[in-house]
């Protein structure tokens, strides 16, 4: 007897054929695709794209806080310190050749932590030079700051108006606001790519053990550790709440019925937080919590790759001091 | 409003960092009292809640989404104390686990989101309320308190901006961070707050006030309850807001009130200087001298507004010292 699923359809039977359009393949929806670009998240979805993308992050840091480099095998304690001080020493930096340095620090930390440097000098050497630039932009001219002019960027002449604001004869990018400007953007660059550095290299776990060792109390500790698990658990809450809505309810989404969903989520959200808290207090009361608070050790850190980061931080420290 | 490192002296991050410490410390022994023991897994999932709450986008009559920063819906949810506590463990573990705000820059951030903000938020939803609101006022009053908390967050941030370039320049003039001086960073940060981030802010607090008022009112901080009824401030507040409106009155008045010359205005009326007069006249210049915002100046109406932003500093800061001094001498002490 022959299989019914492969039998050749008789002239008899009906064909069954899909229609063009349905077999076609549908356009790709990934981020950078036009199709993507053209399309308007709503709320909901937009919502959503956040929470992965905060979800996102972390796993992204905790993937390569696993890898296998002198960052992460240093001892958080040794790399809170440090980090904590080049942050310090790039917000004193007063001058461009110091700030320089201490990026080109940053970018050989980046390397020793096996970070894909592309991808790092993208996201926190170029954006943020991009947007700093932007910000200061204005600041770097003599419409800001009167000073040596560099370059005559527009003439306008004496007695020059704009409506009712009087214009200056001339305008013009100067020594004093095009130095300031580059470093703001320099320290902005430096400062987000050592606190990026601190975040991805290090789990949150061992972060903590590092600010312990650096005089955060233990119950301080233990709050931002169970604030941060319960982070994702309320965005996990989110994320069912408006994946249960997006399933179940057709359009309806703009003006006052978006509104009030996004006033129930809130209010859900709230509910929920409260319930767990209580939980999570009579779970501390059965399992006899009496305040006191242990960080364990989860990754065994090396002296040597300790050691190699303090000697790099101290040698950057003496290049700003030897520079400034 | 996160202020990323790079923009503020050290210096700057310094001062905020220790005026926050007081109203953190007197967070922490209020919520101890009153939440019997379970304020670690109270104030984790508060600050849980603080932080996922600014994920969410609610439409607005734009036709696009926005979130709010959730600083007024904190001060009326889990009241004042709570909300500081919250915001401030929020705002660190933003900068510390996820990179937003920088590390340095966290005690400016915490002082203008994590206590300005909710206490602003606190004080003006208790004050708009009122002892028994109806729910029209209710919600009036979360939407003031969200888009005023906000606003005076936005102020603060630019004025502590706006400092940097007078109090660290290098010699020759370069400004050493953020380069915008008061008269520009205050406009440019209070235009976007005062017209697209401040109602932004109120839409959606007094869109989930609203919401939590019609299913579970118990929910909502008490409104007005003793010393901050509406019915004691509301009338100081009517008499301040007259006196700040009718100040540019005084451009009125040919001259100069008497007793208010300056050195050279002096000069033309007794023919000399007093030497102690011209020693210390010049120490000392306001933030808005002669009460003129320097980019108004030409402008129709500058004059007027100047005077009234100078009114409103002023009365802040008054209220700001007063306040200071009040919990400074009149604050309980417990005896052990």
């Amino acid at each position: 007897m022959g299989d019914p699923a492969v039998a050749s359809p008789s002239a008899s039977d009906p064909v069954l054929t899909l229609p063009p359009w349905l077999g076609r393949p549908s356009a790709p929806l990934g981020p950078g695709t036009s199709e993507a670009r053209r399309v308007r998240l709503d709320f909901v979805a937009r919502t959503l794209v956040g929470a992965l993308e905060v979800v996102r992050r972390a796993l992204y840091a905790e993937e390569i806080a696993r890898r296998d480099g002198l960052l992460q095998r240093a001892s958080p304690e040794v790399k809170v310190l440090c980090f904590l001080a080049l942050i310090l020493a790039a917000s004193l930096s007063r001058g461009l050749a110091p700030l320089a340095l201490l990026y080109g620090g940053c970018v050989l930390l980046a390397a020793l932590g096996r970070l894909d440097l592309r991808s790092f000098l993208g996201r926190t050497g170029l954006v943020v030079l991009f947007f700093t630039g932007l910000i200061v932009l204005p600041g770097m001219t003599s419409l800001v700051h009167p000073g040596e002019p560099l370059v005559v960027l527009v003439r306008f002449g004496p007695d020059a108006r704009l409506g009712p604001l009087a214009l200056p004869s001339e305008l013009s990018l100067t020594r004093q606001g095009l130095t300031g400007g580059l470093m703001v953007m320099l320290r902005a660059a430096t400062s987000v790519s050592l606190v990026t550095l601190l975040t991805v290299t290090t789990g949150w776990f061992e972060l903590l053990r590092g600010l312990r060792a650096l005089g955060l109390p233990a119950a301080v500790g233990m709050l931002f550790t169970l604030t941060y698990r319960y982070i994702f658990v309320l965005l996990t809450v989110v994320q069912d709440m408006y994946a249960a809505w997006q399933a179940r309810v057709l359009g309806g989404r703009a003006g006052d019925a978006g509104r009030r969903l996004g006033a129930a989520a809130a209010y859900a959200l709230f509910l929920r937080s409260e319930a767990l808290a209580r939980e999570i207090h009579q779970a501390m009361l059965a399992r006899g919590f009496q305040g006191r608070v242990a960080f364990v050790q989860r990754r065994r850190s090396s002296v040597w790759a300790s050691g190699a980061l303090a000697a790099l931080t101290l040698l950057m420290l003496g290049g700003v001091y030897v520079v400034r | 409003m996160h202020i990323p490192d790079g923009y503020l002296s050290p210096e700057t991050c310094a001062v905020l960092a220790a005026g926050s410490a007081p109203a953190l410390y007197v967070a922490v022994r209020r919520l101890r009292q009153e939440s019997d023991g379970a304020i670690l897994a109270r104030l984790a999932l508060a600050s849980a809640f603080g932080f996922v709450v600014q994920m969410l986008n609610v439409p607005v009559p734009d036709g696009t989404s926005a979130h709010a920063v959730g600083a007024a819906l904190a001060a009326i949810l889990l009241g004042p104390w709570g909300a500081m506590l919250a915001m401030t463990v929020t705002l660190a573990i933003q900068a510390l686990f996820f990179g937003d705000g920088g590390i340095l820059a966290l005690g400016a951030n915490v002082f203008n989101l994590g206590i300005l903000a909710p206490a602003v938020a606190y004080f003006v939803y208790q004050v708009v309320a009122g002892r028994s609101p109806s729910r029209t006022r209710l919600l009036m009053a979360a939407a003031l308190a969200g888009y005023l908390s906000i606003n005076a967050a936005a102020l603060a941030t630019a004025i502590e901006l706006g400092l940097q370039p007078l109090l660290f320049r290098a010699p020759d003039g370069t400004p050493l961070y953020n380069p915008y001086p008061l008269n520009l960073a205050v406009p440019a940060m209070m235009f976007a707050h005062l017209v697209v981030a401040g109602p932004v802010e109120a839409l959606v607090t007094g869109l989930i006030v609203g919401y939590v008022h019609r299913v579970q009112p118990d929910l909502l901080a008490r409104p007005a309850e003793g010393k901050w009824a509406a019915g004691a401030w509301l009338p100081l507040v009517v008499v301040l807001g007259l006196l700040i409106v009718l100040t540019p009155l005084g451009l009125l008045a040919p001259g100069t009130a008497f007793g208010e010359w300056a050195p050279e205005e002096l000069e033309g009326l007794i023919g000399y200087v007093p030497r102690g007069l011209a020693v210390l006249s010049g120490w000392w210049s306001g933030l808005l001298p002669d009460y003129a915002v320097p980019i108004l100046e030409g402008v129709p109406g500058g004059e007027v507004i100047g005077y009234l932003l100078s009114a409103l500093m002023g009365v802040l800061l008054a209220v700001l010292v007063w306040g200071i001094l009040r919990w400074l001498l009149l604050r309980p002490r417990t005896r052990s």
